[in-house]
């Protein structure tokens, strides 16, 4: 048997019930939850209803020119009790602008990790538990979008295709689906040698029912898991992509993504802070809550790195 | 050992993979909406927008068969001859080099800092497992990895502008005209016209940046040596060298760590690619030429030629790259080499 199978393999219980023990039990995990629950109750809060609504989706209203009075630097207000996080460069409050992008990070995030699993797992399987030929041109495949640089890709898309989300959100799902393939092929490359898949061949069961009713629900778990472990990678690297984007735009940005916000804001760095830490907290934050979930259920797969073990040498 | 017959295979493969990112980015030149010239020649407007059109197509060979435009671009790239640069006005060749050394030269320097300080923390966390120095190095490294090294460069940039210390850009401005350029690296550059003045000034200058790009290859070297070392250490061969007596030190660096030399180096072959995010993104907080800043003067441009020939390079380095860290493997793993 071999040792990466032997290592995932766990009794199955109902999801629900993984769920509500390692609430219980896995302090990691709990912290992950929390926080990853909160931003996403700030999203809704933030589609909902905002503090300056049109502002947060980066109109410019008359009744943000009149608020700049209010505090003692114009146009950019501090900080205050007015503007928690202050205001930008147009005199929009960063609190509702911070707000509103929440919903858009997520999104992003969601779509290039969903995606790319979906398509990771159907190039591996068909990859791994295919002829010889098919093999080759999809290995081929995975190198080579593996090789290309999600960053550059994403310039080229905004050239192409313009300026928006779903130019980095399709870069970004080029070139992580084939982290997620090739981790499948290795499974798959382990998987079809046991003796159940053996059995199926044996019984004279169509190639594509084996693969989808006994390989992908065997090696899906697996790749979920990674992938959360992922997911905040995946949301630093979207945001570190809008970051450019946001750095290269000439003018004011109305889209009110955290990482276009920062990127614009670095302009202004040398007297105006706030405009590029505010947004830059809430997507450390948000990637520190993923990574504590993500390794959470690590440790619920495998539980021998939690334990405390004796230097006996 | 390395037999010859698997470096020709490896190199032979990432040849392949070189044909491959060529072919894919003219078929993303083919395959933009509208014209290809059009974008190729960066959306011009104006009354001479026409000539510059007619200026592309006639260099993407647009009026011929597909795989003649193909064979053309592959043609075009390996003779050295990109075009120009709509941004820079200046050949293509030129601007890459220049910014791909200043970025390598960050990367470089950040990941010699980052695998020797990773490996040993890892180590230390590996065997403390469970103890509070392995706590605190795990929240270490999950906040290094899960914070974007752009807010901490800001951070950082904040409170250096705060304290009066002006270190931005890649070297002070009296100095760029006292120096020759040979390689392009000022680091090698000033080494060789032999003043350490501007040798020092300019390491002042990259240490902080690079960091904080070290900040994710570091964390990211901890958890995957506490995680595959803490295998290593019940296998057989570790527990013979505990029978026989040897110093803790040499089980682990000498015996255990062999064992996982092939994850890490492909560990870092991976992080590479993944670094050059980081390094861009610094890069343009500390004012530094490099990819980062080159992307960033290029997209209000639409300067799609650059940005094209950034792709192919930059997937070149990645290839290189790769195929040294799977070289590394094979030569400390023969289980690899099938």
């Amino acid at each position: 048997m071999n040792s990466y199978v032997k290592r995932y393999s766990y009794r199955v219980k109902s999801p629900i019930r993984v769920f509500l023990g390692l609430l219980r039990f896995n302090r990691k995990f709990l912290i992950g939850f929390t926080i990853v629950l909160t931003i996403s109750i700030l999203s809704v809060i933030g589609l909902i209803s905002p503090p300056y609504y049109l502002e947060g989706w980066g109109i410019v209203t008359e009744d943000a020119m009149k608020r700049q009075g209010l505090a003692p630097c114009i146009p950019f207000n501090c900080p205050s009790i007015y503007h928690l996080f202050g205001t930008d460069d147009m005199g929009r409050d960063l609190l509702s602008r911070i707000l509103v992008g929440a919903h858009l990070a997520l999104i992003q995030m969601v779509s290039v990790i969903i995606t790319s699993i979906a398509l990771g797992i159907l190039m591996g399987v068909i990859a791994g538990y295919s002829n010889i030929y098919i093999e080759k041109i999809f290995t081929y495949v995975m190198e080579l979008f593996i090789i290309i640089p999600s960053m550059v890709l994403a310039a080229a898309f905004i050239t192409i295709i313009g300026r928006g989300m779903q130019s980095v959100i399709l870069a970004l799902i080029l070139t992580w689906s084939p982290w997620y393939a090739r981790l499948t092929y290795i499974l798959v490359r382990q998987l079809r040698e046991l003796d159940f898949i053996r059995i199926c061949e044996a019984m004279g069961f169509p190639r594509t029912y084996i693969m989808f009713r006994h390989i992908v629900p065997n090696v899906a778990p697996l790749i979920f898991v990674e992938a959360i472990t992922d997911s905040s990678s995946v949301l630093v690297e979207i945001t570190s992509i809008n970051f450019l984007i946001g750095a290269a735009s000439l003018t004011s940005i109305d889209l009110p993504d955290w990482g276009m916000i920062v990127g614009y804001g670095v302009r202004y760095i040398r007297t105006f802070w706030w405009i590029s830490f505010f947004p830059g907290l809430f997507i450390a934050v948000t990637a520190f809550g993923l990574i504590l979930l993500g390794d959470g259920l690590s440790e619920y797969i495998s539980p021998w790195l939690k334990r405390r073990w004796r230097l006996w040498f | 050992m390395l037999t010859l017959n698997y470096i020709i295979r490896r190199l032979a493969t990432a040849f392949a993979i070189v044909i491959g990112i060529l072919v894919l980015t003219y078929i993303l030149i083919y395959l933009s909406p509208g014209n290809p010239a059009y974008t190729w020649a960066g959306r011009p407007r104006g009354p001479k927008a026409e000539e510059a059109i007619k200026m592309a197509e006639n260099e993407l060979g647009l009026n011929k068969p597909l795989y003649i435009q193909i064979y053309i671009h592959v043609n075009r790239f390996f003779s050295g001859d990109w075009g120009l640069s709509l941004r820079f006005k200046q050949p293509i060749i030129v601007v890459i080099t220049r910014n791909l050394i200043a970025s390598l030269e960050l990367l470089i320097i950040s990941f010699s800092i980052a695998v020797p300080i990773g490996i040993f923390l890892g180590v230390i966390s590996a065997l403390y497992r469970g103890y509070l120095i392995d706590k605190i190095l795990y929240l270490i490294s999950s906040l290094f990895i899960s914070f974007p090294r752009f807010w901490i460069a800001i951070i950082f940039s904040v409170l250096l502008q705060s304290l009066g210390i002006n270190i931005f850009g890649r070297i002070a401005p009296d100095y760029t005209l006292s120096i020759n350029y040979v390689t392009g690296s000022y680091i090698i550059d000033s080494l060789i016209n032999g003043r350490i003045d501007i040798f020092i000034d300019v390491l002042i200058r990259i240490i902080p940046p690079s960091l904080i790009v070290a900040l994710y290859p570091t964390a990211l070297t901890i958890r995957v040596i506490r995680f595959s070392l803490s295998e290593k250490l019940h296998e057989e061969y570790v527990k013979q060298a505990i029978s026989f007596g040897l110093p803790r030190n040499k089980i682990v660096y000498k015996y255990a760590l062999r064992g996982i030399i092939p994850a890490v180096s492909q560990l870092q072959g991976i992080t590479f690619a993944y670094s050059i995010i980081d390094a861009a993104t610094v890069e343009n907080i500390f004012n530094r030429e490099g990819i980062g800043s080159a992307i960033v003067k290029a997209i209000p441009y639409n300067d799609y030629p650059l940005i094209i020939g950034l792709l192919a390079v930059t997937g070149i380095l990645f290839i290189i790259i790769n195929t040294i860290s799977d070289i590394i493997q094979v030569v400390s793993d023969p289980r690899v080499r099938i």
